[in-house]
């Protein structure tokens, strides 16, 4: 082998690599489709300036469950974030490549040829395989109470065709399969939980798996300790595949008022906070010297949901009155303080991996204008005919309708008052609607049992477009259709967004459906909510702000480091850089043999391997207890004798 | 008939009278009505004395105290004065008829079970004492929590509705020992004697008889329930719209008023409480000391 | 023995009343609908697999059963067992609890007795006068405003958690230290809270028994004020006072309801507030059976302890 071979086939590489690729997700190769997807390099940290240091991170609520079949709750996922790996994840609104390194439909679309990476260990040191892959699918495919059973019902099976290749049979094509199913399946270890399964059957769904010994997982950090109500506590896994964390130690602690957590992120206590938070308190967070916020855009989209069954507003039109007389821009002005986006007429939000599909030319099709609501009410016959102020029916009685907010929801409660306030400023008569709080308990069953008018409802979107199905398709394939919408045009595309793979077409299929929801108005989107997460930017860098998602994040925990003044280990010395720039070299070549992996990640594996000078941990290695509330009913017990002797003693001086 | 009535009316005057000389002579007292009076007539005057309509937003929200808003606004720019001088509506409403309905229970079963005796005493008697050896506001916040979820009424009546249905017991307990020393008195011996119907005894002879016991309780019930109801909106179970002093402080909670050190949020409510609970408790001891004559300080 | 009898058929009552009481709160699993993620083939497997498809009866039944086992039942939240769920939070909360019921009960004693002793004097008026106010102001109200003057404005005591994040308990100075710094507060609020309320019980049940002939004789006789405070008072007035403190273990309980949520202390209180913030009505039914079964025990032995202070009393 010359120079001049290797230089011939690195350009060959180079050029060819990337187009094949790119034409691979437009065309089909070879009978079926290629997914493509983004690798983790342009967001990965090359190193790191600091090793060492403990992040501490609070969520508003603690997780419900270790288990992730029956992880309901959004905190269990983010707890468990840090444990387990996925095969592809979305990252910052597109897919990435984790564990996968390609994905290959079959041209009937029935079966899915998915490749891993090699090498990957379990922190027990046990190799991640396609068994652990198959044995995920198959057990969120085969039991109904896995809380992802709902995308993995497609499923027919998966097996492990090698060591390192699954092949997943579907019982039909579904197009949303990778998006919704696979980019929010963690990997679990088939070793630990083959046996529970087998020993425990259905009753696994009620099984909490023992802290750490069964959370074995192949992520970042390993799980140390976990303390109901008050914290998780991780440490780095420093053999992690991907990139080694910067910092030692996560500890990830629980704290549901925000006004508490946010002290706590001004007195340095606590590095970041993924929660609510409201608006008022920016310009205080923002004087905080050593304090800064990440603002991101939640997709769920808040909405006013008219009950399309029930008169009037199984009236199209008289649904367009009511969209004209929602002033959007106001709610997200004076009541979200600015902190929010109006909501599409598309229902699709602009932000995220759904902005793929979001439709930008509906965004106009209503608008704040009374007098379009009042003329279209006098076209349907909606007319103040005794002259009271107040519209009444086409046969003239007396009408008014319900709005119903959640009560634990103060901008849903006050957004809803305000709609009330608009309808009764209509030119020539208002509409009588009656803002009724009640706890989300009591109204969420009218909601869905369609007894009740119009709600104000958050609901979240799914990752892949075919949610569209869900939401509107008719009952009762809709099954979160709660508006009751239904049109044999959307019913048609809906089930074609399930069953279309090409992207293209997809997107196609997707605008029309938003062009119909635009006109047809079964709900009216007010608002995308602005969150706000801050997090302390004077002792950490290297946070990853992703515009869809919230400061805490897998990138986060793997680039995050402390920054240089502050950092409890010294960076090394310039010599090692001159060493690095050496393998590099070396690298490169080694990822031309082999072009399964990416330059700069085999760049960063051989760096670790190559500088075997790492400076040593800087904190002490944690010990895990085993039985952890003993020892507050020893220091208990301890308080108490301590309380009650003195207590003795103060009687008997007297 | 006439002769009954004119005399009941003058003993009344009397007892009026001398309430008022109880009061007057025990300090304590005087202060629990004059702070009484004081925050009826706030709550009956507030579309007066208050300076803003507390439902509009008035101004930029998260203003500190100004000549403006002397305390401050809140998080929609709603005048935080006028939201406390009209809280008092919403507060003592809730007292009251949380009170008033608590006290009637406890007096139903409380002179059953009195008069009655036997069985049915024995069974009440469990009951009461087993809800009153029970953590008061603990099944207070069960009980509101689940009224809450049931019905479509408003969240408000299932919170009083709550109180009410914890507030009996020692009522009930109270009552009934009255009862039982005034069945033995002579009156209402006579009156069985003679065959009046056990009804007609209970509500015309027992009852107004008890009826010191029962104005000594609305008062001090009143006051527990206006600090259970300002607990459980504390604790997110109250009603978003009705602006009690409680709910203030829970949204001054939720709003973060204690990080942005905004104390005129969550300390002039929780001062308001404690004062109106004060003038019952001071009001329920001066009222004691003049049903029961026994208690009255001697004159120095 | 007939002791026995009532507090168990108490405890019955109990149960059976929250139980039924939670069931009205209807499908505890609706609000799963509108997560994408949930289809309703998901939901109704869960409901199967919980038994929420018998009827509400046949659920009663083995609730009883269960409870024989000493479980009480499942929290739908965290997917776990209830009993497991309290289990972790029981020690934090007793840990507040016992030592501050004894040192208030101590303190209002001591308070108390002198109070009744001096009652008339200047000091006795101020400190009662001090006291009603101070018992009037809301109990989360108090820990809120102690919360912000030392935990926010001074910094003298941490904010939230029963210790440190992160911090692992062991037998070490550092983290007694840690733990008691977390612990001070909210055990102030409720020793402070608690001696208010029950210092007019010891005076007036001290004003009794000073008015009680004896007493008025030995203080004829001339004797010592330490050896009448000592000898008879004390003696005599526990008895009253002993009786009501089922009552006041009760009151400790709603106290610690709100102290833990204020201070976020991780104890069975603070899952109150947090089961009815995620409206898992099965955990909040365990913990008020809990709770009011501590009451129930804590009542029981004070009749015992009464029974051996008092001769006078029989139990059969």
């Amino acid at each position: 082998m010359s120079l001049r071979n290797i230089i011939a086939f690195l350009v060959v590489a180079l050029v060819v690599l990337p187009s094949l690729g790119y034409l691979a997700g437009v065309a089909h190769a070879q009978g079926g489709l290629k997914i493509t997807a983004e690798s983790y390099d342009r967001w990965l940290l090359k190193e790191c300036p600091c090793e060492g240091g403990k992040l501490v991170i609070a969520l508003p609520s603690e997780p419900n469950t270790f288990n992730w079949f029956v992880a309901g709750s959004t905190w269990s996922i983010l707890v468990l974030n840090p444990l387990y790996d996925r095969l592809v994840r979305i990252v910052n609104g597109t897919l990435t490549w984790e564990v996968a390194t390609s994905m290959e439909y079959s041209s009937d679309y029935k079966v899915l040829t998915i490749k891993i990476r090699d090498g990957i260990k379990w922190h027990d040191g046990k190799e991640l395989t396609a068994e652990d892959v198959a044995f995920t699918i198959n057990v969120l495919a085969k039991y109904g109470w896995t809380y992802y059973h709902g995308y993995f019902a497609s499923v027919d099976r998966a097996e492990a065709v090698d060591k390192y290749t699954v092949k997943v049979y579907f019982k039909s094509p579904d197009a949303g399969f990778i998006y919704n199913g696979l980019a929010s399946m963690n990997i679990l270890p088939k070793h630990i939980w083959e046996p529970l399964l087998k020993e425990k059957g259905d009753g696994l769904a009620k099984y909490a798996p023992k802290i750490p010994d069964e959370l074995v997982g192949s992520g970042p950090f390993k799980i140390v300790e976990y303390r109901p109500g008050q914290y998780v506590k991780y440490v780095a896994n420093k053999d992690y595949w991907l990139k080694k964390p910067c910092v030692n130690e996560l500890v990830i602690v629980f704290i549901r008022e925000s006004n508490v957590a946010l002290l706590a992120v001004q007195k340095g206590e606590v590095h970041a906070y993924y929660g609510w938070v409201t608006a008022e308190v920016v310009p205080q967070l923002l004087s905080t010297p050593g304090v800064s916020i990440h603002v991101y855009t939640s997709p769920t989209f808040y909405h006013w949901g008219f009950n399309n069954l029930k008169w009037p507003f199984n009236i199209t039109e008289f649904r367009r009155a009511m969209a004209f007389a929602v002033n959007k821009e106001a709610i997200v002005n004076e009541i979200l303080m600015g902190y929010g986006i109006p909501g599409s007429p598309g229902v699709v939000p602009p932000v995220g991996i759904n902005a793929q599909w979001y439709n930008p030319n509906v965004q106009n099709a209503y608008y704040f204008d009374l007098n379009k609501t009042a003329e279209i009410l006098d076209k349907l016959g909606f007319k103040d005919v005794d002259g009271d102020g107040w519209r009444e029916a086409p046969d003239g009685s007396d009408f008014s309708f319900e709005i119903y907010p959640p009560a634990y929801d103060i901008i849903r409660v006050r957004a809803a008052q305000k709609i009330a306030e608009w309808l009764s400023q209509i030119p020539g008569g208002g509409i009588k609607a009656v803002v009724r709080v009640l706890d989300w308990k009591t109204v969420w069953p009218l909601i869905r049992d369609g007894k009740v008018d119009t709600y104000l409802l958050g609901s979240g979107p799914g990752n892949d477009i075919s949610w569209l199905y869900r939401r509107f398709h008719s009952w009762p394939g809709g099954t979160g259709n709660w508006a009751r919408f239904s049109d044999p045009e959307v019913d048609k595309l809906t089930e074609m967004l399930k069953t279309t793979f090409e992207p293209e077409k997809r997107k196609e299929i997707a605008w029309r459906i938003q062009e119909i929801l635009a006109e047809k108005v079964p709900i009216v989107v007010l608002y995308y909510r602005k969150m706000i997460n801050p997090y302390r930017s004077d002792t950490f860098d290297g946070w990853f702000k992703p515009a869809d998602g919230g400061i805490y994040n897998r990138l986060t925990l793997l680039n995050v480091y402390m920054k240089p003044e502050v950092c409890p280990v010294k960076p090394k010395p310039t010599t090692v850089i001159v060493e690095k720039k050496a393998t590099v070299v070396q690298t490169v070549v080694q990822t031309v043999v082999k072009p399964g992996t990416t330059v700069v990640q085999t760049v960063v594996k051989t760096l670790t391997t190559a500088t075997p000078v790492q400076p040593a941990p800087a904190t002490t290695p944690t010990t895990p207890v085993e039985k952890g509330p003993n020892y507050a009913l020893i220091a208990a017990i301890i308080v108490i004798i301590v309380v009650v002797a003195a207590a003795a003693l103060l009687m008997r001086r007297k | 008939m006439g002769v009954q009535a004119e005399l009941s009316e003058r003993l009344n005057l009397g007892a009026l009278y001398e309430m008022w000389m109880v009061f007057r002579r025990n300090k304590a007292a005087l202060t629990g009505l004059i702070l009484f009076t004081a925050i009826v007539l706030m709550a009956v005057f507030a579309p007066y004395l208050a300076p803003y309509n507390p439902y509009e937003s008035v101004g930029a929200p998260f203003q500190p105290p100004s000549d403006k808003h002397p305390l401050g606004t809140n998080d929609v720019g709603q005048d935080l004065l006028s939201e406390l001088i009209y809280g008092a509506r919403i507060s003592l409403f809730i007292g009251f008829v949380a009170a008033v309905v608590g006290t009637f229970i406890g007096t139903f079963i409380g002179l059953s079970a009195g008069y009655f005796g036997g069985l049915v005493d024995e069974a009440l008697m469990r009951f009461t004492d087993m809800w009153l050896s029970m953590p008061t506001l603990l099944f207070t916040i069960f009980l509101a929590a689940v009224i809450t979820r049931i019905g479509t009424f408003p969240m408000l009546y299932g919170i009083i509705l709550a109180i009410a249905l914890t507030a009996w017991p020692s009522v009930a307990r109270m009552v009934r020992s009255a009862v039982l020393s005034l069945k033995e008195s002579l009156y209402v011996e006579a009156a069985r004697a003679i065959g009046v119907p056990s009804r007609r005894i209970l509500v015309k002879h027992i009852l107004p008889n008890v009826a010191p016991i029962i104005i000594i309780e609305v008062i001090t019930r009143m006051a527990i329930a206006m600090l259970t109801e300002a607990s459980l909106s504390f604790l997110g179970l109250g009603d978003p719209t009705a602006k009690s002093w409680g709910m203030m402080i829970h949204y001054a909670m939720i709003r973060n008023a204690i990080t942005l050190g905004m104390w005129w949020w969550f300390l002039p409510p929780g001062i308001m409480i404690s004062l109106s609970v004060l003038a019952f408790m001071l009001m329920g001891l001066g009222l004691e000391e003049y049903f029961n004559p026994r208690l009255r300080y001697k004159e120095q | 023995m007939y002791r026995i009898v009532t507090s168990i058929i108490t405890f019955f009552a109990v149960v059976t009343l929250v139980f039924f009481l939670s069931r009205l709160t209807g499908d505890p699993l609706a609000e799963l609908a509108n997560d994408p993620r949930i289809t309703p083939e998901v939901l109704e497997s869960i409901k199967r697999l919980f038994g929420l498809d018998k009827p509400v009866y046949v659920q009663y039944i083995d609730y009883l059963k269960n409870l024989f086992r000493g479980e009480l039942g499942f929290s739908l939240h965290y997917m776990r067992p209830v009993m497991d769920v309290i289990l972790e939070r029981l020690p934090y909360t007793l840990a507040l609890l016992v030592p501050s019921i004894t040192i208030s009960n101590l303190l209002a004693y001591r308070i108390g007795t002198e109070l009744a002793w001096r009652r008339g004097s200047r000091l006795e008026v101020t400190t009662l006068t001090l006291s009603i106010f101070l018992r009037s102001v809301p109990y989360f109200w108090l820990a809120i405003v102690f919360l912000y003057i030392f935990s926010v404005k001074l910094e003298w005591t941490p904010l939230y958690g029963a210790m440190s994040p992160g911090m692992s308990p062991g037998l070490n100075w550092e983290f007694i230290r840690d733990y008691l710094w977390h612990y001070v507060l909210p055990f102030f609020v409720l020793v402070f809270r608690e001696t208010i309320a029950f210092l007019f019980y010891v005076r007036s049940a001290m004003i009794d028994v000073l008015g009680e002939d004896y007493i008025v004789t030995a203080r004829a006789k001339g004797l010592p004020d330490k050896v009448i405070k000592r000898s008879y008072v004390a003696r005599n007035g526990i008895l009253p006072i002993v009786t009501i403190l089922g009552m006041r273990y009760a009151f400790l309980i709603d106290g610690a309801v709100l102290t833990e949520t204020v201070f976020s202390y991780p104890g069975t209180g603070r899952l109150v507030f947090e089961s009815i913030y995620n409206r898992d009505f099965w955990l909040l039914q365990g913990v008020v059976v809990i709770l009011a079964a501590s009451v129930i025990i804590v009542n029981f032995i004070i009749d015992l302890i009464y029974a051996v202070l008092d001769p006078r009393v029989k139990y059969g």
